[in-house]
């Protein structure tokens, strides 16, 4: 290409930075200046069409995270160019639109840099050749989704349709991200050229069902397909030249584009068959039904635009050269006379005050240029027989009748026709024709930036059908070509012969209008069944966002008390419960047998510890508890002494003297407090006590078991006299085997003595102050272990709202 | 030998060590100017600010070489270990500290009077991170834990007179004191086992151990066991360190009692080192590396050894041919003692530590998949944002470790993918510095503004502080991982890795985590950008500096998500020692 394709995707990017300034400079006519961009662009696109319409494919790459194996790799085939010459035209029309739109709105601005950073993103969607560049530019249009449906932010509905909208489509990109991961994982590649050649390669890889699963979730989510479908209407909050570009024309197709992406890969198998035409069938009818039922202007589009899009899941997955046809050409009827459509209902909101059809009436004298475009507009939509809405329906047809299960497929698609050609006529001829009815704002007819979108797009709609073979028979086979894998051409021409399809138009047309007529009566018959709505997959997506608060809160509140002691009893018990579980499964304890070796003190010193720490248990006052506590401390000293540790003993003996006489100096100041705590909580806590003790039981006996390495002692007793040349072993350890230790043990010491003596200076010093105590109960805690007593109530934490 | 000798030795290798410990020894000497300055009258007029700046930036200067080292090696007789990871973490550390300076500074807590303690306070704990992430032994290993807690528990209770935030220091004390023994008793208890403390030394007796022919006699299961526990043991002091679950209760109550600048050295630094010490233990215990240069000489470094490691008396020659360390020469004596051969080569050891591994990674995932969902279903229905982002880093520390399983998984068979597994880790851990950084900042400067840290106080402040908000809002969805924001790239490659190690069920979980993710941070961008103001709120606006601090900070957020590449070939230069 002459413009490389990533600058044709940054220079999106660098207008949107630049269009707010640009907006404030030129006011009023920015957004015909800012169309020149995408204008050229798609100038540029449609100068390359001639070469890809005779099979050439374009392809760059830019190396950008090399130890990732991802590359700025784009790839122009015929898909890629159908839809950025889309993206890039319908942009230029929607960027002149807005400008009338919104004209004077004191953020217009922000909405052509939303805009065009939109048109970016989605130009790098269609042009990527890597599945993670392909994914980053899907999440990037799902955020500008996010910014443009909230871009009109003063009604609450705005709101939250811009979260859900962002919520459901950001969620399928994740769950399309780890799809893309395993296919990427499969095929051994991130590059979709070469992915796309390995297809019974990865037809019979295991992962293929999981990838298969999760990117059509990603898909289904994104091109609003059943039950993801709900965010879509919702979505209708944003401008309407937001709704004509992103959620009818362009982003929603995203899905539609990866589905037609990755047949040549996944499709073909059953899997992929059932899954997609299922979803896609249910999204057509439901949608087609939906539409039917609504009196806003918007929202029956947005239905038939799900709708619409089922219709072209539906044809992906019936797959084969005349279901793909049909389906490239129904995605640029539905382009073109769906967003003209868009384009008409804002208009009308906007010269009328109004988008209720029911109030709209006799606006053809008062608007006759924009009438006539809704009026071709509804026509290709209503599949009447020149346009080019006519054409791809027929394509349809035939691409139904000759499907597996064709009976079923065909019928559905005839009966979501009829209520879509109904839904046509009500929003493209309703609100022009019959008498004329008083509006909120008196009817004028539209500036040219307002009509001009439209017009261009519905005449569109009518030349390409009249004259096939202007340059569009190319651009449809390549862009078959692409999703198919195999080189098709396509012609399509009006008349084909009195066939079946031929007669299920006709079929349309006619139920079309029956039901137009009888609409009345079906939306009353609506409004019946209309308490099955909350049934509704958005009804889902309320429960799952409550049930996941209620999840959320009922744990946060269960485990997150902001009570240390409860928080200490979950990390026990935890404990208890994994060391309990590895003990008990895989160890056995090994009884001492031999007790030959237990002397009377052993006896004794055991007795006293018990007892001693029975004592701290029991204590009625700090002071009792903290000597219990410090019996136990000499004892456990005791029992190094005995067992020739005598160092060690040593340390002991001087942190315990340490502590006890830290806890005294600072529980004398500490008010008394009483016991808090309920006999049942006691108990609970006693039992908890137990097991811990059993277990560290389990755990030394099976400890002392295990020798690997001989024991130290005997090293000490072999090099005592002739390496450090003493006999007195005690002696030799302590200065000379480990003389650096004891010197750190003693400038330990020493530094905490400075310590204590600085804190009792400090509180003669100052009286009590806050900081001190502060201080002094930190450095318990940090003295002591999990031990400390912790009686005071702390605040319970308002960790749920 | 005499003491001269010793001494001869222990200089010269001390003179080597300190080459590659002058950033560490960088610090100490701040450390120790910051508190001694205050005291001469002349002195005590310097604002600590400025030296605590000047040291640490001297600090990032030495943690450099700014180039790769060729090779790894041991310093201070095999306690540290000096390579491209030790470098990569030390350089983060170091620069967090100097960003966390500038950050103090512009955000006025701690004020001048406090400000020396808390800069010590800090520049200790980061010295003690920096210990964790080159440790490589097991007594250095509880000593950087120790070093990094301790300033971190008085830090918490930085707010003086809070109660709330004396509150959190106390809960974190008690429980760090907790974690810190059971560690500690785990750390005895392998040790015990294998006779050394010297983490190189401990993976060839591992392997012997643990050798497919004791595995089927049945040998030795007994001490298998007492390993798992041990094991379990030291993951407690390591979950601790990194909030994981359920070792992560200290977290939100710290996080709210303590002030945001504290929460973001705690949540930014401490996770970062604990990471690099988690992937240290991990490949410690799961891999031999290839042969470490021992830049002393043999028979000095025999002694020196000996010095430190009572257990480990001069012996026989080498006996494996892999790390060809001095606390290797006890080896023969230990066979002799229990009867275990040594194994031929790396291949075979690499082959035996096969259920050690086993055993981590089913540790690490089963700990990374609970925190992650713990973290993020907690975080969902926060009012206070310091809350929701305490749970939001309990959340992330999950991420982070789940890669550590994958290479666990990997490195029998592929180290290299593996290898790209750390640097996962140590890519998101470099993006992690901004993007927390950033948040917290922005939750300072906002608390400076508003005088509210309540997600609700936020609503519709695009239109008050639009620059602010933006570059918050890029924080959030960046720490959701969307790209193209450096946690997208973050993210990524922990799945990449997760997918590579075919860890689903992870892999599933994480996936899912992220989703529900999406909500609450989106929550607060929706709060912040489309709800409406309030009519109550005071006048006030976000000034310059304070702005330009978030602009900067986030603004690599942005570039590495443009371009990845400049921050993922570091990782991957850091991480290329290692297997």
């Amino acid at each position: 290409m002459a413009v490389g394709m990533l600058t044709a995707i940054l220079s999106g990017f660098v207008l949107a930075i630049l269009a707010p300034g640009l907006n404030r400079m030129v006011r009023g006519g920015a957004g015909w200046l800012l169309a020149l961009l995408p204008l050229g662009l798609a100038i540029s696109f449609a100068s390359h069409a001639p070469l890809i319409a005779s099979g050439n494919v374009f392809s760059e790459s830019n190396p950008w995270v090399p130890a990732l194996g991802v590359d700025l790799s784009f790839r122009l085939d015929g898909l890629s160019m159908l839809l950025s010459l889309l993206i890039t035209g319908v942009g230029a029309l929607i960027l002149v639109y807005a400008g009338g739109y919104l004209a004077g709105h004191p953020q217009l601005g922000r909405l052509y840099a939303f805009l065009l950073m939109f048109m970016g993103s989605m130009l790098g969607l269609v042009l990527a050749d890597n599945i993670l560049l392909l994914f980053v530019f899907w999440e990037l249009t799902s955020i500008s989704s996010y910014l443009l449906i909230g871009f009109d932010h003063e009604r609450a509905a705005a709101r939250s349709a811009a979260l859900q909208a962002l919520l459901v489509t950001a969620g399928g990109g994740l769950a399309l991200m780890a799809g893309l991961l395993l296919l990427g994982q499969a095929g051994g590649s991130l590059e979709l050229s070469t992915l796309l050649l390995q297809a019974d390669y990865l037809h019979s890889h295991p992962l293929y069902l999981p990838s298969l699963v999760l990117i059509l979730i990603g898909a289904f989510t994104k091109s609003a397909q059943f039950p993801f479908h709900f965010w879509l209407p919702s979505a209708m909050e944003a401008p309407t030249p937001v709704s004509a570009y992103l959620h009818s024309a362009t982003m929603v197709k995203a899905g539609i584009y990866l589905l037609a992406r990755l047949s040549p890969a996944l499709g073909g198998t059953d899997a992929w068959f059932l899954s997609v035409t299922t979803v896609g069938g249910v999204t057509m009818l439901l949608g087609a039904w939906l539409a039917l039922t609504q009196s806003d202007l918007k929202r029956i589009l947005a239905y038939s635009t799900v709708s619409a899009l089922g219709t072209l899941t539906l044809l992906l997955g019936l797959g084969g050269t005349l279901a793909v046809q049909a389906a490239m050409a129904f995605l640029v009827g539905h382009a073109l006379y769906k967003g003209a459509l868009f384009l008409v209902a804002g208009t009308l909101d906007h010269q009328t005050g109004s988008r209720d059809v029911d109030r709209l009436s006799g606006l053809f004298r008062a608007m006759p240029i924009t009438a006539l475009a809704a009026g071709i507009a509804a026509l290709s939509m209503a599949g009447i027989a020149p346009l080019f809405g006519f054409l791809s329906k027929e394509l349809s047809y035939e691409a139904a009748l000759r499907a597996p299960a064709a009976a079923w497929i065909t019928a559905a698609a005839v009966t979501a026709n009829i209520l879509l050609a109904a839904a046509a006529f009500i929003v493209g001829i309703r609100p022009f024709v019959g008498k004329a009815v008083p509006t909120p704002k008196p009817a004028r007819e539209a500036p040219p930036s307002l009509w001009l979108g439209s017009v261009v797009l519905a005449s569109l709609g009518a030349v390409m059908g009249l004259w096939p073979a202007l340059g569009t028979d190319g651009l449809l086979s390549a862009a078959g070509t692409a999703v198919l894998g195999e080189t098709v051409s396509i012609h399509l021409s009006l008349w084909h012969g009195l066939t079946l399809a031929l007669a299920l138009s006709a079929v349309t047309l006619i139920g079309g209008v029956i039901v137009y007529v009888s609409r009345g009566l079906l939306r009353r018959l609506a409004s019946r069944w209309e308490s099955l709505g909350q049934f509704g997959p958005a009804r889902w997506y309320e429960l799952v966002l409550l049930g996941l608060n209620g999840l959320a809160g009922g744990q946060t509140r269960l485990l997150q008390s902001g009570y240390l002691r409860y928080y200490l009893m979950i990390v026990l018990v935890a404990t208890v419960g994994l060391a309990g579980a590895t003990l008990a499964t895989r160890g056995h304890l090994v009884k001492p047998t031999d007790w030959s070796g237990l002397h009377f003190y052993d006896v004794g010193l055991v007795v006293l510890i018990l007892m001693a720490t029975m004592g701290t248990v029991l204590a009625r006052t700090r002071l009792a508890a903290i000597a219990a506590l410090g019996v136990v401390g000499y004892s456990v000293a005791l029992v190094f002494v005995l067992f020739g540790a005598p160092d060690v003993a040593m340390t002991q003996f001087l942190i315990e003297t340490l502590t006890v006489i830290l806890f005294v100096l600072v529980f004398y100041h500490l008010p008394e407090t009483p016991a808090l705590s309920s006999s049942l909580a006691r108990g609970r806590d006693a039992v908890i006590a137990a097991t811990v003790g059993v277990l560290m039981t389990a755990f030394v006996l099976i400890a002392t078991v295990v020798q690997y390495q001989p024991p130290i002692s005997e090293y000490f007793a072999e090099h005592g006299l002739p390496d450090a040349h003493g006999r007195n072993l005690v002696n030799v350890i302590l200065v000379d085997f480990r003389g650096l230790d004891t010197l750190g043990e003693i400038t330990v010491l020493a530094a905490a003595g400075i310590g204590v003596y600085a804190l009792l200076k400090l509180r003669v010093g100052k009286q009590r102050g806050t900081a001190s105590a502060a201080r002094r109960s930190e450095l318990a805690g940090g003295v002591d272990d999990a031990s400390l007593p912790i009686a005071n109530p702390m605040r319970k934490e308002g960790d749920v709202p | 030998m005499n003491l001269y000798e010793l001494f001869n030795s222990l200089a010269a290798d001390s003179a080597r060590s300190i080459a590659g410990f002058q950033g560490e020894l960088a610090l100490c000497v701040t450390i120790v100017l910051l508190l001694l300055l205050r005291i001469p009258r002349l002195t005590s007029r310097i604002d600590s600010f400025f030296v605590m700046l000047i040291g640490s930036s001297v600090a990032l200067y030495l943690a450099g070489p700014w180039r790769p080292l060729e090779q790894p090696s041991e310093i201070f007789t095999g306690l540290l270990v000096y390579d491209n990871f030790t470098v990569y973490f030390r350089t983060l550390l170091m620069a967090f500290a100097v960003l966390f300076a500038v950050f103090t500074k512009i955000s006025g807590v701690p004020d001048r009077d406090a400000a020396p303690d808390i800069y010590a306070l800090v520049l200790g704990a980061t010295l003690g991170m920096c210990i964790m992430a080159s440790a490589n032994n097991m007594l250095m290993i509880f000593l950087g834990v120790e070093m990094a807690s301790v300033p971190s528990y008085a830090l918490a209770g930085l707010l003086k007179g809070r109660r709330q935030s004396s509150e959190a220091a106390l809960k974190y004390a008690v429980y760090g004191a907790g974690a810190a023994g059971i560690m500690l008793y785990g750390i005895s208890l392998i040790s015990g086992i294998l006779g050394t403390v010297h983490l190189p030394t401990m993976a060839v007796r591992l392997a012997e151990l643990l050798q497919p022919a004791n595995l089927e006699s049945g040998l030795g299961s007994d001490t298998h066991m007492v390993l798992a526990l041990g094991g379990m043991m030291i993951m407690v002091g390591l979950a601790f360190k990194l909030s994981a679950v359920p070792f992560h209760f200290w977290c939100p109550d710290v996080f709210e009692g303590a002030t945001a600048e504290v929460n973001a050295f705690l949540s930014v630094a401490s996770k970062a080192a604990a990471l690099a010490l988690l992937a240290r233990v991990a490949i410690g215990f799961g891999y031999i590396p290839a042969p470490v240069l021992v830049e002393t000489a043999p028979a000095a470094s025999v002694e020196t050894a000996a010095l430190y490691n009572v257990a480990d008396p001069p012996g026989e020659a080498p006996a494996a041919p892999a790390a060809r360390t001095p606390a290797e020469n006890a080896e023969a004596k230990a066979e002799a003692a229990v009867g275990f051969g040594p194994l031929p080569n790396r291949e075979a050891q690499i082959a035996a530590l096969a259920p050690a591994r086993e055993f981590i990674w089913k540790l690490v995932a089963f700990v990374a998949v609970i925190t992650c969902t713990f973290g993020n279903l907690a975080a969902y229905g926060q009012t206070n944002i310091k809350r929701l982002l305490a749970y939001s880093t309990i959340a992330q520390a999950g991420y982070m470790m789940m890669p550590v399983a994958s290479a666990m998984v990997l490195a029998g068979t592929n180290a290299p993918a593996a290898r790209d597994a750390i640097s996962a880790v140590a890519f998101y851990a470099g993006a992690y510095v901004f993007m927390n950084l950033g948040a917290f900042a922005i939750v300072a400067f906002l608390r400076n503004m508003l005088h509210s840290e309540e997600i609700a106080d936020y609503a519709g402040l695009l239109h008050r502080a639009p620059v602010t908000v933006i570059c918050f809002c890029i924080v959030l969805v960046s720490l959701i991982g969307l790209p193209p924001l450096a946690g997208f790239f973050g993210k990524y490659q922990i799945f990449a890795s997760l997918v590579d190690a075919k860890l689903w069920f992870v892999l599933f979980i994480a996936g899912l985590n992220t989703a529900i993710s999406l909500y609450y941070y989106l929550r607060v961008v929706k709060i912040m950008t489309i709800d409406p103001e309030p009519d109550t709120r005071r006048p006030a606006s976000m000034s310059f500096i304070p702005g330009t601090f978030i602009v900067l900070i986030t603004a690599p957020i942005v570039i590495l998500g443009v371009w990845p590449d400049s921050l993922n070939a570091l990782a991957r230069i850091a991480t290329g020692q290692l297997f």
